[in-house]
């Protein structure tokens, strides 16, 4: 190992360095896909909140770029320090990538710059409208080929073509992972985005004094929890897909994620993604309540949540409690004490789970199409909304954003002790597979650091601006 | 929901904690009813039920019980207050996000088990017998096969995954599986080419395999793909070797 990180050690610096690049790289490029359909409809609805919204959200967006980079940078260098072998190794194996991505990034960069700062200049024409809905559509189309590359890289580090050595650079970049990891990352990085405008949102209506932006930031955050739940339902088949393509790889890759070492990541995954169905279904309920006449469905909403209950008990309950599968029991403890009894072993089962996951996800439209008629009955009276809802969608946030760094350590530990998986051993002294405890405490730092960030930019970006006003 | 009193319509007034105790009850009391059937009611059913659930579970169920009356008593509770200054709006900003974060690092950190010891360690430990069985246990143990993810072996106190069987006395039991085969032939047939002859389940009582008359009617794949690839002769002849010698009954310890 060349280098070790001062303190606090190579693996720390590279987890807290690349997580805090992906969470803002995930917002940068989830979030300008709605602002651009947001501002479509904003001009074919005449309704003034889609721009609003639209515009609101690209100037955090535009903020969270510059951090997005510095971040980026910083994962850069750690890099090219302690983990520089394997950063040698990426570059030369796949160096042409590595130059679309500069090529793009810049790209990607003077797109947004460019879609940012004509917002006013092209708001006066039709002409200069749909101009520049251009760019925001061909913002995302950089934004997503920007995507699509480091998933590439990405992808090589977990599944890299078996016959590496004479494998050209198509078959390293088309590599098993590929595919599903571009579809999981774009629907995660939707969700996301829509997850970080609610908590925009709750942060402003919660801070705002006039009824008028209240009425807009109750609105803006429940477009936001919408993106952000629409995507979340195709999660889980996405997720689906994506440990499909892992176990055609290798079946081992499989069983160390869903019964080995990091088969308690899963239960932990299984938790979270319960919270936030719970969450996004708790919201609903308190949107419905500003809704005149709404509360005949508040009974059918109890057995709802009955169900979610239920559910969300069967996809979270271990099969076993042995953290891995050498595990001895602790002294004194029996082994079927960790076990599920054999009369209810099915609900370890994976039929158990995908059962349960889909009651849920049936659970969360049935919500929302209650939520329909009641808004087909009623009318809704924005700003209304019971204050509880605005720290329901700071609980979301908080819990995306947990899921998203729990998930990005799945993925990196799922390489066991390579680099690159079979090909690049990683020969550090963290070398070994982080215990849950280890990564539940790494990803609270991020997910804390990130909350922190994103406080930052709204305050630079909206509560500065309004005193100057 | 912020006067203290409350008045009835026949005058009488109601205390504000009246009226939020009934809000909070049904979920209160359904929580107790729960706790009550966990620490109570399951563990004083006989054991031949088997509803005997270990104190890992008991915890995990009554978390669930506590935290769906706690959501419960949330849908009932009704409009909160505004935060009347900008520093009580950041603080409980900052307090639902940290402590919705602390939540999680509590289960991870503090509720569930962690493993410790690197594999390549715990895998070494432990092996007995000829040269060639100690390196089958190796290979058994092996990640790069991982032979343990679907099957346990008791009698040595490997307790690798459910799907397959219990490989406890599978030297002993091959050398019954198929009459004019010898036990190692057996072995070896059994983990390259599954299909040629079925093992029986326990509990059918049969201790000869079974011919297979339709692969496609049974389980899509019995054992990993590629194994007669990824494994060399060599390290198979030693995992034959391994099995061979367990002859234990089965969930003997």
């Amino acid at each position: 190992m060349p280098l070790d990180f001062p303190l606090i050690g190579a693996r720390t610096a590279i987890w807290l360095a690349a997580q805090l690049h992906l969470f803002l790289a995930a917002f940068v490029l989830g979030a300008p896909i709605f602002i651009v359909v947001s501002e479509w409809l904003g001009l074919r609805t005449k309704d003034r909140r889609y721009e609003r919204l639209a515009k609101e959200t690209m100037k955090v967006v535009a903020i969270a770029y510059s951090l997005t980079a510095i971040f980026g940078v910083l994962f850069a260098f750690v890099l090219m320090g302690p983990y520089q072998p394997v950063a040698n190794y990426l570059f030369k194996a796949l160096y042409p990538v590595w130059m679309w991505y500069g090529v793009f990034i810049l790209l990607e960069t003077i797109c947004m710059y460019l879609y940012w700062y004509t917002w006013e200049p092209l708001n006066r024409s039709l002409a200069g409208k749909w101009t520049h809905i251009g760019i925001g559509v061909l913002l995302n189309v950089l934004g997503t080929i920007v995507m699509l590359l480091m998933n590439a890289v990405t992808g090589f580090m977990n599944t890299p073509p078996k016959a590496i050595e004479t494998a050209g650079l198509w078959t390293m970049v088309n590599n098993a992972a590929w595919w599903p990891l571009n579809l999981h990352r774009f629907l995660g990085n939707i969700t996301f985005g829509g997850f970080v405008v609610a908590l925009f949102a709750a942060f402003m209506f919660l801070t705002s004094k006039k009824e008028e932006d209240r009425a807009f930031y109750d609105w803006m955050g429940y477009i936001g929890n919408l993106i952000g739940v629409g995507a979340l339902i195709t999660m889980p088949l996405a997720g689906y897909i994506l440990s499909k393509e892992l176990f055609i790889y290798d079946a081992q890759l499989a069983t160390f994620m869903m019964a080995d070492k990091l088969s308690g990541y899963f239960v932990m995954q299984g938790l979270l993604v319960v919270l936030l169905f719970l969450g996004a279904n708790f919201y609903m309920w308190l949107s419905m309540q500003r809704i005149e006449g709404a509360a005949r469905f508040a009974p059918h909403m109890k057995a709802i949540f009955a169900v979610l209950l239920a559910g969300g008990v069967v996809w979270v309950v271990p099969q076993n409690f042995f953290p891995d599968l050498l595990a001895k029991p602790p002294a004194g403890v029996s082994e079927h004490a960790l076990i599920l009894p054999e009369r209810f072993a099915f609900l370890g089962l994976m039929v158990a789970k995908a059962l349960a996951v889909t009651a849920i996800i049936i659970m969360t439209f049935v919500t929302y199409l209650l939520y329909r008629r009641a808004r087909a009955t009623g009318r809704i009276l924005w700003g209304g909304i019971d204050p509880m809802s605005q720290y329901v969608l700071i609980f979301i946030p908080a819990v995306a954003v947990y899921l998203m760094g729990l998930m990005g350590a799945i993925r990196s530990l799922t390489r066991m002790d390579y680099h690159i998986y079979g090909a690049v051993k990683d020969v550090t002294p963290y070398w070994y597979t982080a215990t849950l405890g280890h990564s539940s405490i790494m990803v609270a730092i991020a997910t804390v650091v990130f909350f922190l960030l994103v406080a930052f930019v709204f305050w630079v970006g909206f509560v500065i601006g309004k005193t100057d006003e | 929901m912020n006067d203290p009193v409350n008045t009835a319509p026949n005058g009488a007034s109601t205390p504000a904690w009246r009226q939020r105790w009934r809000r909070v009850k049904g979920p209160v009391l359904s929580a107790v009813a729960g706790l009550a059937l966990i620490w109570g009611g399951l563990p004083s059913l006989p054991a031949a039920w088997g509803v005997r659930f270990g104190m890992p579970y008991l915890m995990f169920f009554s978390l669930a019980v506590v935290g769906s009356a706690l959501f419960f008593v949330l849908l009932n509770w009704g409009p909160i207050r505004h935060p009347r200054s900008a520093l009580a709006t950041f603080a409980s900003i900052v307090l639902v996000y940290s402590a919705t974060v602390g939540g999680m690092v509590a289960f991870g950190y503090w509720y569930y088990p962690q493993f410790e010891t690197p594999r390549a360690t715990a895998a070494k430990t432990g092996a007995t017998g000829s040269g060639a069985e100690k390196r089958g246990k190796d290979v058994f143990l092996n990640p790069q096969f991982n032979c343990f993810a679907c099957h346990t072996i008791e009698t040595l106190g490997i307790r690798g995954g459910q799907r397959g069987p219990d490989l406890s006395a599978a030297g002993k039991e091959a050398e019954a599986r198929k009459p004019g085969l010898s036990a190692e032939d057996y072995l070896r047939e059994s983990l390259l080419d599954p299909w040629a002859c079925f093992t029986p389940l326990p509990a059918s009582g049969l201790t000869q395999c079974q011919a297979v008359a339709d692969p496609a009617k049974t389980y899509p794949q019995l054992m990993p793909p590629g194994l007669k690839e990824r494994m060399t002769e060599g390290q198979l002849n030693d995992l034959v070797a391994f099995l061979r010698n367990l002859r234990g009954a089965r969930g003997e310890r």
